[in-house]
């Protein structure tokens, strides 16, 4: 039994340890698996905000110089007369790309439709003009003819080599948004024009009610967490750096965000920021099925390994019942009660043990009366009874022939009396076969332990004496020894 | 079997996860938009039949700017004669009230409808419908996204900003602030997804970028109120703890400029300037005082209503409009301005 038992405790441990160590490698290939995933993520999105940021810069650059080259061949026809020159390059600027263009003279005076001189005027943008052969572009500003934001990009004029004023281009803000938008890998990346030095921003994508419209980044600051790595980004972005990426958590979101200066329009940067799971969502449902399906696999493993374990512990069971059992009368065999009857004496030795050796008398002819089948059936009831009364108390056993033994523990000489007794009347009147019942009589020599014997072997060889005495006695009948 | 129901609940919970993660990668789609009950148009000028009639649709009847523009296109119905049907939406959520209404007028036979757009997007398809069919549409308060409509007047937040900044530069210079002397900026905004609160803080900050002395500086930390002008006075108060140097306060809007302001006189700061948009009776206080130094940055909402119907009756004569958008802009209310007659009749429609 402790055998059994401590195979079964080992079995769960080196179950329980599979399940750790399978759990300790699920854990770390998930853990490793999602700091690949984030560090590709992170690589990966800084690299397209920056090729975003870039393209776009591009294509502002493609109109500044849309302004420049109008301004060179401005400079190139040699015609000194504004008026005229705006009349003919700028007559029909609504079939351009730009709302409005015009020409601003050395005086201030602005060659344009009137619309276009009030906005400049009112949005204050002549006072700093660039010089000939520079282009600045303006801060946004909402224009009085569409009611949509726009920019004015200036470029300082020359003719035959001298300054001559300023030639100026105005396009819809939507110009940018539509690159943006085109650029943009999904709803979630979203492009800014943002000013360092007030943080103020226009959003030229993202979501289709947020385009067009300001924000300011100072809203957002004091809730990033980045480990001061935005304070350094912010600061490359306000010393006047190129370009730089940073990853930073905002609200729970970790989001990549990369600015690129504007040449032409000094401390205005197109900012791209996107999440930072945005790119791998397929990766992380790979990364989560891949466990599950581990998981399942365990646990199929397990419900295997455990259905086989117990066929085998039912086919052990099976296996030494019939070697410890009596394949007649199915009570265990000599050598078991043997074994079992030793090591209880053995452990247990202030308790108290009785052991009786019982005998069917006259067995010999009860065989010669009914037959050897008689007979069996004699010995399977007798085990049978014998199992019923002193089975709860200890074990009984068929120890050779019509030979039979018990050994009860704890129980006093008068309760085994009247056990014995009981055993006397129930094996009245056993049927033998369909037409005959036969009233069995049996002989039992009984010995105690410690009264009586101080080992298994002393007491078996006491209650033998026993029996003994009772056979010589004329049978029928117990003795104690 | 102890090994079997662990192992079973192990599965469980892990397919279960699964399940959950998956859930939460799906893309959360947009609530939906409130819808309330719909307000009957009622007449705001005496029905004649002869004449045109021109519906009015408000953002929020619960609000005393929306009485004030609904005056002034009561004024100009009556002034240059024509009917004024007026209603509108219970809050600045109620899109689909909007939408209906503008289904409502045009059923009712409306020659020109006045919208005030809840939503500068959702709203446009209905006003292109409209529009494209033959009703003149008059956009006023809040752009739609759609050039189909004939006008929109509204403020330019934008400039207004830059008005705010210039008046506050002009404060600080009259109040003696050197300008080679630290002077620190603070803003508060009442939400931070209203396109209008953000363009006049971008309008504020960039005229500052350009115009103020190098040494006076916006502060990073812009403060949020929720339109509350009791917790834009706490917050106030935390700012100017916070930040010794301040010298000026911003409020983009009604509730941040009142709280602000109400800051200043319980603490009795005569050091610190005050600008804000639209007139509170604590901003008038300061005004009003010698000792505070205050500008209020006054719409008007008034003309806005009146310019519209104006346009409509312009447009119905066939008259169209040149261009698409008219900036009303702002009037400083200051102690040189508030005796102007122009500052004293926006003041007396508030």
């Amino acid at each position: 039994m402790n055998k059994d038992k401590e195979t079964s405790l080992s079995y769960n441990r080196l179950i329980t340890i599979f399940i750790l160590i399978c759990l300790a490698c699920i854990a770390a290939m998930t853990t490793i698996s999602h700091v690949l995933i984030r560090k590709q993520d992170k690589e990966l999105t800084g690299e397209i905000c920056t090729l975003i940021s870039e393209e776009m810069d591009n294509s502002i650059r493609f109109m500044t110089d849309t302004a420049e080259n109008a301004a060179n061949m401005i400079s190139r026809l040699g015609e000194d007369d504004l008026s005229s020159l705006q009349k003919k390059l700028f007559g029909h600027a609504h079939e351009y790309r730009f709302l409005s263009a015009g020409l601003i003279g050395k005086d201030g005076k602005i060659y344009a439709d009137q619309m276009a001189v009030e906005e400049l005027e009112k949005w204050g943008l002549l006072s700093d003009l660039p010089e000939s052969g520079k282009v600045t572009i303006s801060d946004p500003y909402r224009s009085g003819a569409s009611g949509k934001l726009v920019f004015t990009v200036f470029s300082g004029l020359s003719i035959n080599g001298s300054p001559a004023g300023t030639l100026f281009l105005t396009y819809p803000l939507s110009e940018i948004q539509s690159m943006a938008n085109t650029h943009a890998l999904s709803g979630e990346t979203e492009v800014w024009l943002m000013d360092g030095a007030t943080d103020s921003f226009i959003r030229c994508s993202g979501s289709e009610n947020d385009i067009g419209s300001w924000g300011n980044f100072k809203l957002m600051k004091g809730r990033i967490l980045s480990g001061g790595r935005y304070e350094e980004w912010e600061e490359a972005l306000r010393d006047g750096q190129d370009r730089a990426v940073v990853n930073y958590t905002l609200d729970s979101v970790e989001y990549t965000q990369a600015f690129k200066s504007i040449e032409d329009m000094p401390g205005w940067n197109i900012i791209v920021r996107m999440p930072v799971h945005s790119l791998t969502p397929s990766l992380r449902m790979i990364l989560i099925f891949t466990v599950t399906f581990v998981f399942i696999i365990i646990g199929a493993a397990l419900v295997m390994t455990h259905l086989f374990r117990r066929k085998e512990e039912q086919e052990k069971a099976v296996l030494e019942h019939l070697s410890s059992s009596d394949p007649l009368t199915m009570i265990l065999n000599r050598r078991v009660f043997d074994q079992q009857a030793k090591a209880l004496i053995k452990n247990e030795t202030e308790e108290r043990f009785t052991l009786m050796f019982l005998d069917i008398d006259y067995f010999k002819q009860i065989n010669d009366r009914f037959g050897h089948e008689g007979g069996d059936v004699i010995l399977v009831e007798f085990a049978g009874l014998l199992s019923e009364i002193f089975g709860n108390d200890g074990i009984v056993a068929r120890y050779g022939g019509d030979e039979f033994v018990a050994l009860v523990r704890g129980r006093s000489s008068a309760e085994i009396n009247e056990m014995i007794n009981r055993l006397r009347t129930s094996v009245t009147g056993i049927q033998v076969n369909e037409n005959e019942t036969f009233n069995v009589q049996f002989s039992a020599g009984i010995a105690a332990y410690p009264d009586n014997a101080s080992s298994f072997r002393e007491l078996i060889k006491r209650a033998d004496i026993a029996l003994y005495r009772v056979k010589e006695q004329g049978r029928n009948a117990h003795l104690w020894y | 079997m102890d090994l079997m129901k662990t192992a079973g609940a192990v599965l469980s919970f892990i397919i279960a996860a699964s399940a959950c993660t998956g859930c939460t990668l799906q893309n959360d789609l947009p609530s939906d938009t409130a819808a309330g009950e719909i307000t009957p148009f009622a007449p705001l000028t005496e029905p004649d039949p002869s004449k045109a009639d021109v519906y009015l649709i408000i953002k929020n009847f619960n609000s005393s700017y929306w009485q004030v523009v609904a005056d002034g296109v009561q004024q100009a119905g009556i002034d240059l004669g024509c009917n004024i049907y007026y209603s509108g939406a219970q809050s600045e959520t109620e899109i689909s009230v909007q939408e209906k209404l503008m289904e409502i007028a045009q059923e009712s036979g409306a020659d020109s409808i006045i919208l005030a757009p809840n939503d500068s997007v959702r709203l446009s398809e209905s006003v292109s419908r409209i529009h494209s069919s033959g009703t003149p549409v008059i956009i006023v308060d809040t752009a739609v996204n759609t050039p189909e409509h004939d006008i929109c007047f509204m403020t330019d937040n934008l400039m207004a900003g830059h008005e705010a900044a210039a008046e506050m530069i002009r404060l600080l210079k009259e109040m003696g602030v050197p300008e080679d002397e630290k002077a620190e900026i603070g803003i508060q905004i009442g939400a931070a997804n209203s396109q209008s609160i953000n363009e006049r803080v971008a309008g504020f900050c960039l005229y500052w970028r350009d115009n103020a002395p190098e040494k006076w500086t916006i502060i990073d930390d812009i403060m949020s109120n929720g339109g509350d002008a009791d917790i834009a006075g706490e917050l106030a108060e935390k700012m100017l703890a916070e930040h010794p140097d301040i010298r000026g306060l911003y409020g983009s809007n009604s509730g941040s400029a009142a709280g602000l302001a109400s800051a200043v006189l319980s603490k009795q700061l005569t050091n610190v300037a005050v600008v804000g948009f639209d007139y509170s009776e604590d901003i008038a206080k300061l005004i009003n005082s010698t000792e505070y130094h205050a500008s209020a940055m006054l719409q008007q909402q008034w003309d806005m209503g009146y310019m519209a119907v104006k346009a409509s009756l312009e447009i119905l004569a066939g008259d169209l409009p040149e261009v698409k958008f008219r900036d009303m802009g702002v009037l400083i209310l200051n102690k040189d301005t508030i005796s102007l007659p122009e500052v004293r009749e926006n003041l007396s429609r508030i």
